[in-house]
């Protein structure tokens, strides 16, 4: 007869080897450097343009996104349909966005659609003019894209957790207002694009199920002249300096009819370079990082005030932050807050329980060995490091640490990381 | 090609196994064969409620997630109006974690009141998060409303509304496990790097003697066929005027199916649609327009919503739609256009079946609309369709009549944001 109430024999996956499966570096004669991999069943590739090109770069808001975001919508050759066409006739996709550090061009595509679709991206990123329509038009429509989101409680408190955080002026808190979007022009796109869309500052990467020629035809096309590249132009970026908020705690009221609040608890925090961040990472999942978490288990699975809670580490190139966030109830907003800090508290007071660790590393590395799957995954982890500056130790020294730390560490980090006093408090309605 | 097993128990649970090679992992897939359109009128939001009380704890085991994670695995779930899917994925060492926790709580569910009292609250605040705290959140309770006139499908996954969730007894609980979550009504699917010969070995451990329950018949009243263009106009305090209009198509294994997929290609998807060209980019009448199809099993609709320009009259900017699918149905569609649209489909499938889990899932769905080999077949149906058949399935579609028309306006004094 079964025994239902004796769980299977499991192996833990600490136990489990990890390999990054390796990418290659090629430099194509203008130095642009190449990262590829190739792996997978299916003939698909995944290409990426990425410059420096971010919200940090800008030299006024707005104008990183605005130009990621009308990138292909004209070169002197082409209107933005027919480049639209020219990409979407071959089944293919082709995002342009930008965050705080970084623009990315990213295809996807069928392998044998490559030769078709390279020289138009070529054109696309070397050759945009941002035609003043087109402008004019984005403008239009990103005004009102902003209107709906004001009326939403969650956008409105990301951007002022930002802002506490890191200080309306640096490139990190900074947000987006109206005459930011009117301010906006081609002139002022054309120049971001020319010094930023260059050749000198372009990282491309390149993973999927392809060969030889389709790399050859990809440094063929972007890897031979300077595109864009000015002679004697030194590209030179302001210093910013974090300048949090002095006060901590806010209560805003955006919407009289709302039903719920978002809840945004942060704080500065450690970048993923610091030696800490790895075991500091271990900590955080166990405090609000997964659906078995501290905040998970008492705000949701107990008290039923929220939909999810969830605590993340979200490190830029430049600086880093903690937050916690969540909707709540519009009546348990306070509780949920106080009840954030109680967590806080028991896990600087009290060890967890050495099983409970167990757990946490089992599943932590459990869903990296699940991301070690395909090669746009593979390349994501590659990504993450080669734009960070790390290597492949640190790929190995994060994964000992893992399967290493105790709960008495853990313990430490809280006690060091996790004090209510230090941390940003927001509850927008 | 995606190659798989299939077999049968003799409790009548169909068993589908996809063997890759390449992956350390495993992906466990349970379809079970209920979803919003089998809830009562007066009880709806049930299936979806169900879905988040599937994680309450089993007969046999206490807590569904901690040893699941302890197997170094993650899983969800989601309900919609056809059917729930609940989904997991972990090393392949460990494949039998996976199938002693969905076979035991296919088995039975421990029915904890705490549970069920958790899980209104959560539920709720997810109503509130998605349809209530949130502009246009409510458009698609009206337009369903509005579009379906006697077929389940005229209320939401979600839920009609909030008192249908908070007034759930646990007796409705016991009675919906009873006459949907059983052997006959589910479809497993387990994806990796396995053998047939040892899944069935331990598919029979685990869910061999799980009794086969009743089989469920589906008996839904039919959506009658529409004969007059129905209308609706609401107000609400948004920043834009919005517009939404329906059609009625066929359902998932209608003839017309593909045909209508590749009118919603050429119309709205992707930045050189029609739609988008001629209503956002030239005539600038809406700052945002999208043109899909509901893909449900029984009959669905096309969708063609978006927000205005500030200053446009909505009747022109209905007008400008209307003009665009009559062109359609003028004219039809080019050989070019229908040529982009079997790229990007074909395009879409590739890359969907890199992942594992979305073979998984998408295989327990092709069984469940008859035969998992469909998920091999449906290009070769996309790469059949002729622009003449567009043509006249536009026709048939668009068709006077046929059509539901929401107005979702700004009320006059909405307060300026910010």
């Amino acid at each position: 007869m079964l025994n239902r109430t004796i769980p299977p024999a499991i192996h833990d996956a600490i136990s489990f080897n990890f390999e990054l499966k390796p990418c290659q570096l090629t430099r194509c004669l203008n130095q642009i450097p190449v990262y590829w991999l190739q792996g997978g069943t299916q003939e698909v590739v995944e290409v990426s343009w990425v410059f420096k090109a971010g919200i940090w770069q800008e030299p006024q808001t707005a104008v990183a996104q605005a130009t990621a975001a009308l990138l292909k919508n004209g070169t002197a050759h082409k209107s933005a349909f027919r480049l639209n066409e020219a990409i979407e006739y071959y089944g293919a996709s082709l995002k342009t966005s930008a965050n705080n550090d970084f623009a990315s061009v990213t295809l996807h595509a069928l392998s044998k659609h490559l030769p078709m679709l390279l020289p138009v991206v070529r054109e696309i990123i070397a050759e945009a003019i941002f035609p003043e329509e087109e402008v004019n038009i984005y403008k239009q429509n990103a005004l009102q894209r902003l209107a709906v989101n004001l009326r939403q409680c969650d956008f409105v408190a990301n951007r002022h957790i930002d802002a506490f955080v890191f200080g309306r002026q640096h490139p990190y808190g900074r947000f987006t207002e109206q005459e930011n979007v009117e301010a906006l022009s081609s002139a002022v796109l054309n120049d971001f694009h020319k010094r930023f869309y260059t050749a000198a500052n372009c990282t491309i990467f390149m993973s999927g199920n392809f060969d030889e020629s389709n790399l050859e035809l990809l440094k063929d096309n972007f890897g031979k002249d300077q595109w864009n590249v000015q002679a004697g132009a030194e590209v030179s970026i302001p210093l910013y300096t974090k300048m949090p908020d002095p006060q901590l705690k806010y209560r805003i009221n955006n919407d009289p009819n709302g039903v719920q609040g978002a809840v945004r608890i942060a704080r500065p925090f450690i970048h993923r370079t610091d030696p800490k961040f790895a075991e500091a990472l271990v900590m955080n999942t166990v405090f609000g990082g997964y659906f078995g978490s501290h905040l998970m288990a008492n705000i949701r699975e107990d008290k039923g005030f929220t939909y999810g809670i969830y605590s993340s580490l979200i490190s830029y190139q430049q600086e880093a932050m903690m937050m916690i966030a969540t909707e709540a109830g519009k009546d348990v907003c306070e509780q949920t807050v106080a009840e954030v800090y109680k967590e806080m508290k028991i896990m600087q007071e009290q060890p967890i329980d050495s099983e409970e660790l167990l757990l946490i590393k089992n599943y932590l590395l459990g869903g990296i060995l699940g991301d070690l799957e395909g090669p746009f995954s593979i390349m994501q982890r590659w990504k993450n490091l080669i734009l960070n500056d790390q290597t492949i130790d640190d790929f190995h020294r994060n994964i000992s640490i893992y399967k290493g730390i105790t709960v008495e560490r853990i313990q430490e980090l809280a006690t060091e990381y996790l004090n209510p006093e230090q941390f940003y408090e927001l509850i927008v309605v | 090609m995606i190659q798989f097993d299939k077999f049968t128990l003799a409790n009548g649970l169909r068993v589908i196994v996809h063997k890759d090679e390449t992956t350390p992992m495993v992906a466990v897939n349970v379809l079970y064969d209920v979803g919003a359109r089998d809830e009562e009128e007066h009880r709806t939001g049930f299936a979806h409620l169900f879905e988040h009380l599937m994680f309450g704890g089993s007969v046999n085991i206490p807590e569904y997630d901690e040893p699941l994670q302890m197997a170094g695995g993650e899983n969800n779930a989601y309900t919609t109006n056809d059917f729930t899917n609940y989904y997991i994925q972990l090393p392949k060492e460990n494949i039998e974690t996976a199938l002693w926790l969905e076979s035991d709580r296919m088995l039975s569910l421990a029915f904890s009141e705490k549970s069920l009292e958790v899980q209104r609250k959560v539920v709720c605040e997810e109503f509130k998060e998605h349809y209530i705290n949130k502009p246009y959140g409510d458009a698609w309770k009206h337009v369903r409303e509005l579009t379906y006139t006697t077929h389940p499908y005229k209320w939401m996954t979600i839920g009609k509304e909030l008192s249908h969730i908070e007034e759930a007894q646990l007796e409705d609980v016991k009675a919906f496990f009873k006459k949907h979550y059983n052997p006959l009504n589910a479809i497993l699917c387990v994806a990796g790097d396995v053998e047939t010969e040892a899944i069935k070995v331990l598919v029979e451990k685990w869910f061999g003697n799980i009794p086969s329950g009743e089989k469920y018949t589906r008996q839904l009243p039919a959506e009658p066929v529409q004969t007059e263009d129905r209308r609706k106009t609401i107000t609400a305090d948004v920043p834009l005027n919005a517009l939404y209009k329906t059609w009625h198509i066929g359902n998932r294994l209608d003839n017309q199916y593909h045909a209508a997929d590749i009118i919603t290609e050429v119309m709205g998807s992707g930045q050189s649609s029609r739609m988008y060209q001629e209503l956002v980019k030239e005539q600038r009448l809406f700052s945002n327009i999208s043109c899909y199809h509901t893909g449900s099993i029984d009959p669905g609709i096309i969708v063609v919503e978006g927000k205005l320009v500030e200053g446009v009259a909505i009747e022109d900017a209905e007008a400008a739609v209307d003009a665009a699918l009559k062109t359609l149905q003028d004219k039809g569609i080019t050989e070019e256009e229908l040529h982009k649209s079997i790229n990007r489909l074909e395009s879409m499938v590739a890359f969907e079946d890199m992942n594992l889990l979305a073979r998984a899932n998408n295989l327990a769905f092709y069984e469940l609309l008859g035969d998992a080999d469909m998920m091999n077949t449906e290009m070769t149906k996309y790469a059949l369709v002729t622009a003449a058949e567009v043509k006249e399935v536009a026709r048939e579609i668009f068709r006077p009549g046929n059509s539901n028309t929401l107005h979702y306006l700004k009320q006059s004094n909405a307060p300026v944001a910010e």
